[in-house]
C-alpha cells in the first residue's frame, strides 16, 4: 500500500499546472523531432541537457524528458506508418505492416492502434515499473555474457519470420547488415575492421545513419524509379470510415497486451532498448495470428505489437537505471548524465533519499502516456494530410530532413553521403525484392553476439564450457534451438512417423523454399 | 481507388536480374572475404576480433553462390513487372550529391533551397511558383527551429542569418 | 595547484591590461600590437555525441561565456562524432587549419584514442592552449570480493594475470590506462592484464554485479551510489589526493596503496594548426578569463568536476609530457602502432 501512497504524493506533485506545462512540452516537442528521420529522443534529450541547467529544476527537467521519449517514439512511429522512413530502430517493424495498411488507405487506423497501444503499454508498463522495480532490478545483474549472447542468439533465430518470402534473399539482408555491424573499431581491442585505410569508418556505420539510408533514402529513389505509374499524391483516405473499426479492436488487443510482455523485460536489460522486443512481437504476432495471409500486406497485429512493445520498453529501461544506476539504452545514459548534473545518483538509495523526483517522475509516465493520448488521437486526422502533399515536394521535404538529421547526429558531411550510399543500397534491395529488414536485425544483433560471445570466453579464459554450464544460458540456448525447429516441426514429424511419398526435394525444398 | 490500382511489388520482381545481381553479389562477397582472411593474418582464435568478419563474410559467400545456383535451376522468368526507370533515381541522386557538396559552404538555407527546386522537378513537379514558395519557407523555418530552439547548429554559410 | 593559479591571476591580469590598451588605441589590431580576438562566432567543436562528458564541457563552456559576458562574440558548439574524438581531430587538422575561431574540446581519451586508433593526425599537429577539468578514477570490486585492499588485488593480478577480470570503459580508453600503468608500477606485465572493454558506465557495472568482473575502473562519480549502498568497495581513486567516492569519507589514492601511479582523466581545449604566437596568447587570455569567472567556478561546483588549470606554456608541456606517457604505457599492452 506504500507504494501507492508514493505514487499519489508522485501524482500530486505532477498536476501542478507548471508541471503539467512540462509535460506537454516534452509530449509536444518530441512528437515533432521523432517525425524527422534520424533525430531521436536521446539525441533530443542530450540536446536540451544544458538547457535544464537554467531551469534548476530536476522534477520539471525529468517530466519534460520522459514526455519527449514517448513522444519522438510515437512521432516515429507516425511517419513510418504514413511514408515508410523509420527515424530509428524501434520504429522499422512498425513500418513493415504499418506502411502497407497506410497503403491500403488505413493510415488512420494504423495510426490509431499505434497510439492507443502506446498507451495501453505505456499505462501497464509503469505499473509494473511501480510495483515491481527491486525484482526486476535483479534481472539486470543476473545475466552474464555468456547468457547475453544467448538471450541474443535467441533473438535471432526467433524473428527469422522477418527474413521474408525467398529465404536466400532474406539470408543475404541479414549478411549485408551483419556486415555492416562489423565495420569500424572492434570494441574489445581496438582493432580496426573493414574500414579500408579511412578514418570516416573508424566509428561504425551507425545504425541511425542505415536506417535513414535504406528507408527514407531508399524509399525515396525507389519512388522515383516508378515515378510514371504512380498518382501524383501518395494516398487517399478512405473517407467516412470510422478510425478504429469494432474489428480492429478485437485483433489489436492480445497483440498489445503482449507487446507490453515482452517490451518491459527486455528494457531492463543491459544491452536490451526497445528494438530487439519490437522485432520480437512482430514475429510473434505473425505467427499465431489467424490472418497470417494479410501479414506483409497491412496486418494491424503487426502494428500493435510493435508499438506496445516500444513504449512498455521505456519503463522497462527506467528500472535498471533508477534502482542500479545502470543505463540500458541511449536515451537512459543521457539521462543518467542528467541526473548527475542534478548531483542526484540513481542507484539503491534514490528510492529512500529522492523518493519525490522518483514517484514524480513514476506519476509523469502516467501523465505522459495520458497527454500523448489526448494530443495525438485528434492529431491523426492532421498527420494523414501529410500523404496529401503533392508527391514531388513531399519527397524533397523527406530528403532534406533525412540530410538533415544525419548531419545533425554525426556533424559530418562525410556520414552523408554514407547514408546516401546506403540509401542506393536500399534502392536496389527494394528493386531486387529484398527484405529490408533483416539488415536492421543483422546490424544490431550481430555485434552484440559477438561482443558478448568473446566477453564470455575472455572472462572464462576461452574455456567453451562456459555456454553448456550455466543454467541460465543452457535454458536460452535451448530456447533457440526450439525456435529454429518450429517452423519445420510438422514436416520433421511426418517425416519421422511414415515416411510418407513427398519426401524425396523436401529438404531442398526448405532450404530454398521460394514461398511459405 | 488508386490504392487498387496502383501495381504490387510481388515475389516476383527482380527476377528480371538475371544471373547478374547474384554473380555480382557473389564477387563482393568474395572480395570481402579475402580483405578478412588477409587482416587476419592466421589468427583466427575465437575470442580475437578477426573471426566474425571471415564467418560473416563466409556465409555471405556462400549464400550468393547458392542463389546463382538457384537461378540457373530456375528460369521461371515473369515479365509482368512494370518497367523501372533509372533517370529519376540517378537524378535525385545527383541532387543529394550536389547538396550535400555545396551545404557547408552555401549554408543550409541556400542549398536547400536549390535542393528542393531542383529534386522536385526530377520528381515530376510542374508548378514552379509552389516549388519556389516551399524552398524558401521549409529551409528557413527548420534553419530556425534548429538553431534557436534545438540548439543543433547549420551552415549559415552565404545568408547571412 | 599554486602555480597554475599564479599563471591565471598573472594571466588575467594581462589580458585585462590588453584589453585597457586596445581600447585606448584602436589601431593597434592592424600594427604589431596585440591580436584582437574574437572578431566573430567563436566555433566550438565537441569531438563526440551530445550528452556524454566532453559535450557538457563545452556546452557548460558556451553557457558560462555567454552568462557572463566574458566576450562579445557568441559561441556556437557543434558535434563531431566518432572514434574517441580522433574523426573531429581529423576534421580540424583539415577543414579548420589556421583558423583560430574553432576551437576543440578533448581530453586524455584522444590522447589515448589517437594512440590506439592508429589515426593518422596526431595530437601535436594541433596548437594546445589550456586543460580545464580533470576526473579520477576509481577501482572497485563487489561487496564480497575477497580483495580488502589494491595490494592484495595487484599482488593476485601479478602472480596470476589470467585470474583477474578487469573491466571498464572503451579499449585504449582512460580505464585500460590506469591499469596498464599500475600494473607496470606493481611489476606486473600490462600486456597480460585481461581487459574486458564495454561501452559506457552501465554495462560494466552491470557485468562487475553479475559477476563477469573481478575488479571494475571507471570515473569517480560513476560507482558513488553502489558504493555508498555496500554494493561494491572502492580500492583505490587515481588523483593525488583521495576523494569521497561514496563511501563518506576520501578514498584512499593508489600511491597511498604504493604505488607510483596517477592518472587524471582531464579534459581541455586546442585551436588548430598553424595559429600564430599572438593570436594564441589572445586565446590563451580568453579561456584564463573564463577560468577565473564566476560562472565557471560555479559550473565546476555544480558539476562536481576538479579544477586542473593549466594554460600557455604549462599546457604545452602537459600535453606533450601526458602524450608520451599514454603512448608509452599503450604501447606496451599492445595498443599502439
Amino acid at each position: 500500500m506504500n507504494v501507492f501512497g508514493d505514487l499519489l504524493s508522485g501524482f500530486a506533485t505532477v498536476l501542478q499546472p507548471e508541471y503539467l506545462l512540462y509535460a506537454i512540452i516534452g509530449v509536444t516537442l518530441g512528437t515533432f523531432v521523432g517525425v524527422l528521420p534520424g533525430i531521436g529522443p536521446a539525441l533530443t534529450i542530450a540536446l536540451l541537457l544544458p538547457v535544464t541547467f537554467s531551469l534548476d529544476d530536476p522534477i520539471g527537467t525529468f517530466i519534460m524528458f520522459a514526455g519527449i521519449y514517448y513522444g519522438a517514439m510515437y512521432g516515429g512511429s507516425t511517419t513510418s506508418i504514413l511514408l515508410n522512413t523509420p527515424g530509428e530502430s524501434a520504429s522499422v517493424a512498425t513500418a513493415i505492416e504499418g506502411y502497407q495498411m497506410a497503403r491500403r488507405g488505413r493510415a488512420k487506423a494504423a495510426l490509431a492502434t499505434a497510439a492507443i497501444g502506446s498507451f495501453v503499454a505505456g499505462t501497464i508498463s509503469t505499473l509494473l515499473l511501480s510495483l515491481f522495480a527491486e525484482p526486476v532490478a535483479k534481472l539486470a545483474t543476473t545475466f552474464r555474457a555468456s547468457d547475453y549472447f544467448a538471450l541474443a542468439l535467441l533473438a535471432m533465430v526467433a524473428v527469422t519470420a522477418l527474413v521474408g518470402r525467398s529465404l536466400l534473399r532474406g539470408l543475404l539482408s541479414l549478411m549485408l547488415g551483419l556486415f555492416f555491424g562489423l565495420v569500424g573499431i572492434d570494441g574489445l581491442t581496438g582493432q580496426a575492421r573493414f574500414t579500408f585505410g579511412t578514418t570516416e569508418l573508424l566509428e561504425g556505420i551507425d545504425v541511425v545513419v542505415v536506417i535513414v539510408g535504406l528507408f527514407a533514402i531508399g524509399e525515396t529513389l525507389y519512388v522515383a524509379s516508378r515515378l510514371r505509374w504512380l498518382p501524383t499524391t501518395v494516398e487517399p483516405i478512405q473517407p467516412g470510415t470510422p478510425t478504429l473499426s469494432r474489428d480492429d479492436w478485437r485483433r489489436s488487443w492480445g497483440p498489445w497486451l503482449r507487446g507490453t510482455a515482452l517490451g518491459f523485460p527486455f528494457g531492463a536489460l543491459p544491452s536490451g532498448g526497445a528494438d530487439v522486443p519490437t522485432f520480437l512481437s512482430y514475429t510473434y504476432e505473425k505467427h499465431r495470428s489467424k490472418n497470417k495471409a494479410e501479414f506483409g500486406k497491412g496486418a494491424i497485429e503487426g502494428v500493435a505489437g510493435p508499438e506496445a512493445a516500444n513504449n512498455a520498453a521505456f519503463s522497462g529501461v527506467l528500472v535498471p537505471l533508477l534502482t542500479l544506476g545502470i543505463p540500458t539504452s541511449a536515451t537512459a545514459a543521457v539521462m543518467l548524465a542528467a541526473f548527475q548534473i542534478f548531483n542526484l545518483q540513481p542507484g539503491p538509495q534514490l528510492f529512500d533519499q529522492n523518493a519525490e523526483l522518483v514517484w514524480a517522475l513514476i506519476a509523469s509516465l502516467y501523465v505522459g502516456n495520458v497527454l500523448l493520448l489526448a494530443l495525438n488521437l485528434p492529431l491523426i486526422r492532421v498527420w494523414v494530410k501529410v500523404l496529401q502533399i503533392p508527391r514531388p515536394i513531399l519527397y524533397a521535404g523527406i530528403l532534406v530532413f533525412a540530410t538533415l538529421g544525419v548531419y545533425a547526429a554525426t556533424g559530418s558531411i562525410n556520414q552523408v553521403f554514407i547514408a546516401y550510399a546506403v540509401g542506393v543500397i536500399g534502392f536496389g534491395m527494394r528493386h531486387f525484392d529484398f527484405p529490408i529488414a533483416p539488415v536492421i536485425l543483422g546490424l544490431i544483433l550481430g555485434p552484440m553476439m559477438e561482443m558478448q560471445f568473446r566477453r564470455a570466453l575472455l572472462v572464462s579464459n576461452g574455456d567453451m564450457t562456459v555456454f553448456v554450464t550455466r543454467p541460465l544460458t543452457v535454458i536460452l540456448l535451448a530456447l533457440a534451438v526450439v525456435a529454429l525447429l518450429v517452423p519445420y516441426l510438422p514436416r520433421i514429424i511426418a517425416r519421422l512417423r511414415g515416411r510418407s511419398g513427398d519426401d524425396a526435394g523436401e529438404p531442398k525444398k526448405l532450404v530454398f523454399a521460394e514461398d511459405d | 481507388m488508386t490504392a487498387e490500382s496502383e501495381p504490387e511489388r510481388g515475389p516476383v520482381a527482380g527476377r528480371r536480374s538475371g544471373w547478374v545481381l547474384p554473380a555480382a553479389l557473389l564477387l563482393v562477397g568474395i572480395g570481402l572475404l579475402i580483405a578478412a582472411v588477409n587482416a587476419a593474418g592466421g589468427d583466427f582464435s575465437p575470442q580475437g576480433p578477426r573471426l566474425a568478419p571471415v564467418l560473416v563474410t563466409g556465409g555471405w559467400v556462400v549464400i550468393a553462390a547458392l542463389y546463382l545456383v538457384r537461378y540457373r535451376h530456375q528460369n521461371s522468368e515473369k515479365d509482368d513487372e512494370e518497367p523501372a526507370g533509372w533517370k529519376a533515381p540517378l537524378g535525385v541522386v545527383g541532387c543529394l550529391v550536389g547538396f550535400a557538396i555545396i551545404l557547408e559552404y552555401a549554408g543550409f538555407v541556400v542549398s536547400a533551397f536549390l535542393f528542393i527546386i531542383a529534386v522536385s522537378r526530377v520528381l515530376g513537379s510542374r508548378s514552379l511558383v509552389r516549388d519556389v514558395i516551399v524552398a524558401v519557407v521549409l529551409p528557413l523555418a527548420v534553419y530556425f527551429a534548429f538553431t534557436r530552439l534545438l540548439e543543433i547548429f547549420l551552415p549559415a554559410g552565404v545568408f547571412p542569418l | 595547484m599554486k602555480r597554475a593559479v599564479a599563471v591565471a591571476v598573472s594571466a588575467m591580469l594581462v589580458s585585462g591590461a590588453l584589453a585597457g590598451c586596445e581600447r585606448d588605441s584602436p589601431g593597434a589590431a592592424n600594427g604589431s600590437g596585440p591580436v584582437k580576438y574574437p572578431t566573430k562566432t567563436v566555433q566550438l567543436m565537441v569531438p563526440a555525441a551530445p550528452g556524454g562528458g566532453w559535450d557538457l564541457t563545452g556546452r557548460t563552456m558556451q553557457k558560462a561565456f555567454t552568462d557572463g559576458k566574458l566576450i562579445d562574440q557568441s559561441v556556437e558548439v557543434y558535434n563531431v562524432t566518432g572514434a574517441a574524438g580522433t574523426i573531429g581531430l581529423a576534421q580540424l587538422v583539415s577543414k579548420n587549419n589556421g583558423d583560430p575561431h574553432h576551437l576543440m574540446v578533448m581530453g586524455l581519451v584522444m590522447v589515448g584514442g589517437v594512440v590506439s586508433n592508429k589515426s593518422p593526425v596526431k595530437l601535436d599537429q594541433v596548437t594546445p592552449i589550456a586543460t580545464l577539468t580533470a576526473e579520477q578514477e576509481v577501482i572497485v570490486v563487489p561487496a564480497n570480493s575477497k580483495y580488502q585492499t589494491l595490494k592484495q588485488l595487484m599482488d593476485d593480478a601479478k602472480a596470476s594475470p589470467a585470474s583477474i577480470n578487469w573491466g571498464g570503459g572503451s579499449a585504449g580508453g582512460t580505464d585500460q590506462i590506469l591499469i596498464g600503468l599500475l600494473a607496470k608500477a606493481a611489476g606486473a606485465d600490462p600486456k597480460a592484464m585481461k581487459y574486458v572493454a564495454y561501452s559506457g558506465g552501465g554495462e560494466s557495472k552491470a557485468a562487475l554485479l553479475a559477476g563477469d568482473l573481478t575488479a571494475a575502473v571507471s570515473g569517480q562519480s560513476e560507482f558513488k551510489d553502489l558504493v555508498s549502498s555496500g554494493k561494491v568497495r572502492a580500492l583505490a581513486v587515481s588523483g593525488a589526493k583521495g576523494v569521497d567516492v561514496g563511501g563518506g569519507s576520501p578514498a584512499k589514492t593508489i600511491k597511498d596503496e604504493g604505488y607510483d601511479v596517477e592518472l587524471m582523466n582531464w579534459r581541455g581545449i586546442v585551436a588548430p594548426p598553424g595559429v600564430d604566437e599572438p593570436t594564441q596568447q589572445a586565446i590563451t587570455a580568453m579561456i584564463d578569463k573564463l577560468h577565473t569567472s564566476e560562472q565557471w567556478k560555479a559550473t565546476l561546483a555544480d558539476q562536481g568536476w576538479e579544477d586542473f588549470y593549466k594554460s600557455g606554456a604549462d599546457a604545452k608541456a602537459y600535453f606533450t609530457s601526458e602524450n608520451q606517457r599514454i603512448t608509452g604505457v599503450l604501447t606496451e599492452i599492445g595498443l599502439g602502432g
